[in-house]
C-alpha cells in the first residue's frame, strides 16, 4: 500500500509519521520549498518508509491520499480537484479538515464515493482518535476500509455526521465561546476562568488552550460552525478573538494572546 | 471556627469528599425536626439555599452563612440588601465541591473577607447564575445532547471523541452521572430565563435523562 500526503505543515507531517511509523510508504507531497526544508527532520527519521515529493506527476500510483493542506476551502477545493484527475479510481481520497463541510470538498472532487474526510488531532502521533466523516455520497466499504486501515495503525476511529465541527470541534465549542463571553462582560479574567476550569481536571483552562491552539485558528473554527448551522446565537463568534486577531495576538506562536510568551519566546 | 452544614445526605456527602473535608463542620440533614443551635456556630453552610427556601433568613444566628447560589445569583436569594453582609454565594453542587478550591461570590467586601479568612482556597467570581464553572460544563454537556439528537449518535460514540479528542477529564455521561442530570437541567433553565432561549436552547435529551434521575431517586 502507498499513501500520499498532500501538504507538509503540522498536520500533514505528523500524519506521515503515524503511517511511516507502521512500516507503510508515504509521500509526503509539498511544493513550498521552506515547508519542505522544516520537514527534513522527519523524512530523516522514517527514511526508507517517507519521501518527500516537490511536484505531481501526471499519473499517482497511490491507494490512498490524505489532503492536509491549510483549512481554506477555496484551497482545498483546487488542490482536491487536480489530485483526483491524476489518481486511479478506486483510490481512496481523505480530506484532513476540522470544520468543513466534507459533502462540499467532495464535490470538487472526480471520485465522490471514494471520497470522505479522516479528522486527526494534533499531534497526530499521539492523538488517539480520528473522525472519519463520509458524505451521502461516500460508498459503505470505502468507509469500512477506512475504519479498518486505521485502527491498524493504532487509531481509533469513529464515524461522525457531515455536520459542521463534525462532533468534537462541536462538543468543545461552549468551553470557549462561552468563557470568552463571561470575559467580554469585563467582570472576570481570563485567568481565574483557566484556574476553575484547571481546578476541575481540565488540563487547560480555555484560554490557556486558545492561545495554544492559536486564537485565529480557534476562531474561525467558530465561525465555521456558526455559519454552518445557520447562525445560532449560542456560537456567536467573539469579538475579543477577532480584536486580538487583529492585533496580531494570536497566541503562543505571536507570543501574545491572552497571555504573554515573549519570555518563552527570547529562550 | 465552628461550622455547620446543612443540606440532603446526597449534598452532604459529595461536600464532604472534597472541601467539608478542611471544614470538619456539624452536619445537619435537612430538613428534620430537630434543629440545632443556630447562635453556637460562625459559619453556616446552606447546600441547597437555591433549591428551597433556606433558613437562613429565619433563625437567630449572626453566622456567616455561605449559600449554594449556582441556580440562583445570590443576590435574588437575598431578602434585604442589608443580608450581604454576612452572605456569600457558593458553588456547593456535586463534582464541584469536591475539588481543592470553593468557586464564590459576594455583594459586599466585608462578607468576602470574612469568608477569605475562613476558606483560604475561595476563588471569587460575578454573582450570575451558573457562576463560571458549572456553566461552562452544562453547556458542554447540553451541546452534546443537541448534536446526540440531532444525528442520532449514541452516547457512547460521543463519550469516546471526547475523552480521546478533547483530553477532557470525564466523558459527558460521566460528568452527567457524577454532578446529576437534573443539576444541569436546572441550570440550564435558569440561564435560559436570564439569557433567553436563542442563547440557551435546552437539549431534549437533557430533559430526559434529568427525568430519568428524579424517577429513579
Amino acid at each position: 500500500m502507498e499513501v500520499l500526503i498532500l501538504g507538509a505543515g503540522t498536520m500533514g507531517k505528523g500524519i506521515a509519521e503515524v503511517f511511516a511509523g507502521h512500516k507503510i510508504a508515504v509521500t509526503l507531497y509539498e511544493p513550498d520549498p521552506a515547508a519542505c526544508e522544516r520537514a527534513t527532520p522527519v523524512i530523516e527519521k522514517y527514511a526508507g518508509n517517507l519521501s518527500l515529493m516537490r511536484e505531481l506527476p501526471q499519473s499517482l500510483p497511490h491507494d490512498i491520499v490524505i489532503e492536509a493542506v491549510p483549512e481554506d476551502l477555496a484551497l482545498k477545493r483546487q488542490v482536491l480537484a487536480d489530485v483526483s484527475e491524476r489518481l486511479s479510481p478506486e483510490s481512496i481520497v481523505a480530506t484532513n479538515t476540522s470544520a468543513l463541510s466534507v459533502t462540499l470538498l467532495a464535490q470538487a472532487t472526480k471520485c465522490k464515493t471514494h471520497f470522505l474526510g479522516w479528522h486527526f488531532f494534533n499531534p497526530a502521533p499521539r492523538m488517539p482518535l480520528v473522525e472519519v466523516i463520509p458524505t451521502v455520497l461516500t460508498a459503505q466499504t470505502v468507509v469500512e476500509k477506512s475504519v479498518r486501515l486505521l485502527q491498524s495503525v493504532g487509531k481509533v476511529p469513529i464515524v461522525a455526521p457531515d455536520l459542521p465541527g463534525f462532533i468534537v470541534n462541536r462538543v468543545a465549542r461552549p468551553y470557549y465561546v462561552e468563557a470568552l463571553r463571561l470575559v467580554e462582560r469585563g467582570d472576570i479574567s481570563p485567568e481565574v476562568i483557566d484556574q476553575l476550569m484547571e481546578g476541575l481536571g481540565f488540563r487547560m483552562g480555555p484560554f490557556r488552550l486558545m492561545d495554544l491552539i492559536g486564537i485565529d485558528v480557534n476562531h474561525a473554527v467558530t465561525q465555521r460552525v456558526w455559519e454552518g448551522l445557520f447562525y445560532p446565537a449560542r456560537f456567536r463568534p467573539s469579538w475579543l478573538q477577532a480584536q486580538k486577531i487583529a492585533a496580531g495576538q494570536t497566541g503562543r506562536k505571536a507570543g501574545h494572546g491572552f497571555y504573554e510568551y515573549e519570555a518563552q519566546k527570547r529562550l | 471556627m465552628r461550622t455547620l452544614v446543612i443540606g440532603s445526605q446526597e449534598r452532604i456527602e459529595a461536600l464532604m469528599r472534597g472541601v467539608g473535608q478542611r471544614w470538619q463542620p456539624d452536619l445537619w440533614v435537612y430538613p428534620t425536626r430537630i434543629s440545632p443551635g443556630w447562635g453556637y456556630y460562625d459559619v453556616i453552610v446552606d447546600l441547597e439555599a437555591d433549591e428551597r427556601s433556606s433558613p437562613a433568613f429565619s433563625v437567630p444566628s449572626r453566622a456567616l452563612w455561605v449559600l449554594s447560589a449556582v441556580k440562583k445569583p445570590l443576590r435574588s436569594l437575598l431578602p434585604a440588601p442589608t443580608w450581604a453582609q454576612r452572605c456569600i454565594g457558593a458553588n456547593l453542587l456535586p463534582v464541584f465541591c469536591e475539588r481543592a478550591l470553593i468557586e464564590a461570590c459576594a455583594l459586599s467586601e466585608e462578607a468576602w473577607s470574612a469568608f477569605q479568612s475562613w476558606e483560604p482556597q475561595a476563588v471569587r467570581v460575578p454573582d450570575s447564575v451558573g457562576m463560571v464553572s458549572p456553566r461552562l460544563l452544562a453547556l458542554i454537556l447540553n451541546e452534546a445532547l443537541l448534536l446526540q439528537g440531532e444525528a442520532a449518535l449514541t452516547m457512547e460514540t460521543i463519550d469516546l471523541a471526547v475523552k480521546l479528542g478533547l483530553n477532557y477529564p470525564r466523558t459527558i455521561s460521566e460528568w452527567g452521572k457524577a454532578i446529576g442530570w437534573h443539576h444541569i437541567l436546572h441550570l440550564m433553565e435558569a440561564l435560559q430565563t436570564d439569557y433567553g432561549a436563542g442563547t440557551y436552547p435546552i437539549a431534549p435529551l437533557l430533559r430526559s435523562l434529568a427525568n430519568q434521575t428524579i424517577l429513579s431517586s
